[in-house]
């Protein structure tokens, strides 16, 4: 599993952002904050740094998961998309992967703990079904 | 190949007059009628079958072949003139078989005389069927080879050059008619596609949503600690209005927005059965994440007494969707509702504030930038 990590979340339905934030506190990693919108997403990155951004597609007020994760990948902080709809491509090489929905809880720390292994050039010692990296795993 | 010919100018040669141009008034009346039948015609093999039977007596024409492209060769698709061995014999053609194979390989209108007193072997199959003079034109729209369509005589040995422009003309007609009812068929095709599609997905969702309900409901039932058993029901109840919430996504041609008087009206019900009014004022529709949330979230405010609600009103005339939940205790402060996790969270999805004028009126005020109106 991975270290203790802070995450941020960007999700618009509440039930979802919860069931996230509860998940990631289980498996032991701070949730920095949750937005719902880009405006909101890249305030709250700026003014907490996370390790790792949670990123829904769809967002409140038409705004774009995608160009959001985009937006925070620029700012050095690697992306995984959280979606039902996952994109087929990545548009910047921190955009790491998307774990689908509907999703295990319990598969989500091991979705984290491969997304960060990525970042740091290890193999994932467990990839869970519901993610999918965008680039080749070694 | 002096009698195996194409019709029509050759490359280069001067510009001459349309060839319909010369064509005696009976049969550009023909032509006018069969184009009319074109235009109408929902069948492709019926439709040539009608239009034979228009001109073969005009044109003293005794067979017609109507072959169809497929991926691997000609298929004949319409006939007549023929017994049904001549027509077994005739119903597959190789592109580049036989007269009409070889204007489907050409692209081009091929037209052969004196068929009997040939030995050429691309009219061979025609002659075997006593055929003398036969025009084969390819059936093409814009780049797009249909088919083939040839008409034969065995009284004579040719066609003039009118009746060629007239069967010429036809054969545009029916190209035309043809690509028009390929293309209404996979258009037909592709809406009972989505159709089965959208019906597939509305049942896995409601199937899902009910299985998640049935999950929870058992577990509830097999739990005997009091509290578990509550908070599961409490869970089950959510998934329920939930689903009502997605309910009528399923039957609507506007499947983005939700009727939120309807909404509320299936989600709030008194356990005594006295009937909840629920009224509305403008247009009161969300999309379904806002409509979800807003019934989840009335739910949320209800749940510890359902029989206290007597009225809703929805004003969604203003700036706002005001949503006004009434009841002899409604307004009084319920902080353990209000601060609860559950209705802050869905409160800030909504941009919603909830407001209780200390008696009998909690108002949940939407404002239109939270859902785009």
């Amino acid at each position: 599993m991975a270290d203790k990590l802070r995450i941020m979340l960007v999700e618009d339905e509440a039930l979802v952002a919860m069931l996230v934030e509860d998940a990631l506190t289980l498996h032991g990693h701070i949730v920095t904050g949750v937005a719902d919108t880009q405006a909101g997403a890249l305030a709250l990155a700026d003014a907490d740094r996370p390790d790792l951004a949670l990123c829904d597609v769809r967002l409140a007020q038409g705004d774009s998961g995608r160009t959001v994760a985009v937006a925070l990948a620029a700012r050095g902080i690697p992306c995984l998309f959280l979606s039902g709809n996952c994109p087929d491509v990545a548009d910047h090489p921190l955009i790491l992967g998307c774990v689908a929905k509907p999703f295990y809880t319990a598969g989500l720390g091991y979705a984290i703990a491969a997304a960060m292994a990525r970042v740091q050039g290890e193999a994932p010692e467990k990839i869970p079904n519901e993610l999918r990296f965008y680039a080749p795993v070694d | 190949m002096n009698d195996l010919a194409p019709f029509g100018a050759t490359p280069g040669s001067p510009h001459l007059a349309d060839p319909v141009d010369n064509l005696p008034r009976r049969q550009l009346r023909l032509l006018g009628e069969a184009a009319d039948r074109m235009l109408a015609a929902e069948d492709p093999a019926a439709m040539v079958e009608d239009l034979f039977a228009l001109i073969s007596d005009e044109l003293r024409l005794d067979v017609f072949f109507n072959y169809r492209l497929d991926p691997d060769g000609l298929t004949l698709v319409a006939h007549a003139g023929l017994t049904e061995a001549e027509a077994a014999a005739g119903a597959r053609l190789a592109v580049g078989q036989a007269v009409c194979g070889f204007a489907a390989k050409e692209r081009r209108p091929i037209q052969a005389f004196r068929v009997q007193a040939s030995d050429d072997p691309l009219t061979g199959f025609v002659r075997d069927l006593g055929i003398d003079a036969y025009a084969c034109t390819p059936l093409v729209h814009g780049s797009t080879l249909l088919g083939t369509l040839g008409f034969g005589r065995r009284w004579t040995d040719r066609f003039d050059a009118d009746e060629l422009a007239f069967l010429h003309t036809v054969c545009h007609y029916v190209a035309l008619a043809k690509y028009r009812l390929k293309i209404e068929a996979e258009l037909r095709e592709g809406i009972a596609t989505r159709e089965r599609l959208l019906g597939e997905l509305n049942h896995r969702v409601r199937n899902a949503l009910q299985t998640a309900v049935a999950v929870v409901r058992l577990g509830a039932a097999d739990t005997a600690d009091d509290a578990a058993k509550a908070a599961l029901a409490a869970a089950a109840a959510r998934l329920e209005v939930l689903a009502t919430a997605h309910r009528p996504l399923y039957a609507t041609d506007t499947p983005t927005s939700i009727d939120i008087a309807a909404l509320l009206d299936a989600i709030t019900e008194r356990g005594d059965g006295e009937p909840i009014e629920v009224t509305a004022h403008g247009t009161a529709c969300l999309p379904i994440e806002q409509a979800a949330a807003v019934a989840m979230l009335v739910h949320a405010m209800l749940d510890p007494d359902p029989d206290a609600l007597t009225r809703v009103a929805i004003d969604a005339g203003g700036e706002a969707m005001e949503i006004a939940l009434i009841g002899p205790a409604m307004g009084v402060s319920r902080p353990s509702i209000d601060d609860g996790r559950l209705v802050r969270g869905l409160s800030r999805q909504l941009r919603a504030t909830l407001t209780r004028n200390g008696t009998d009126r909690l108002t949940l005020s939407i404002p239109e930038r939270a859902y785009g109106r």
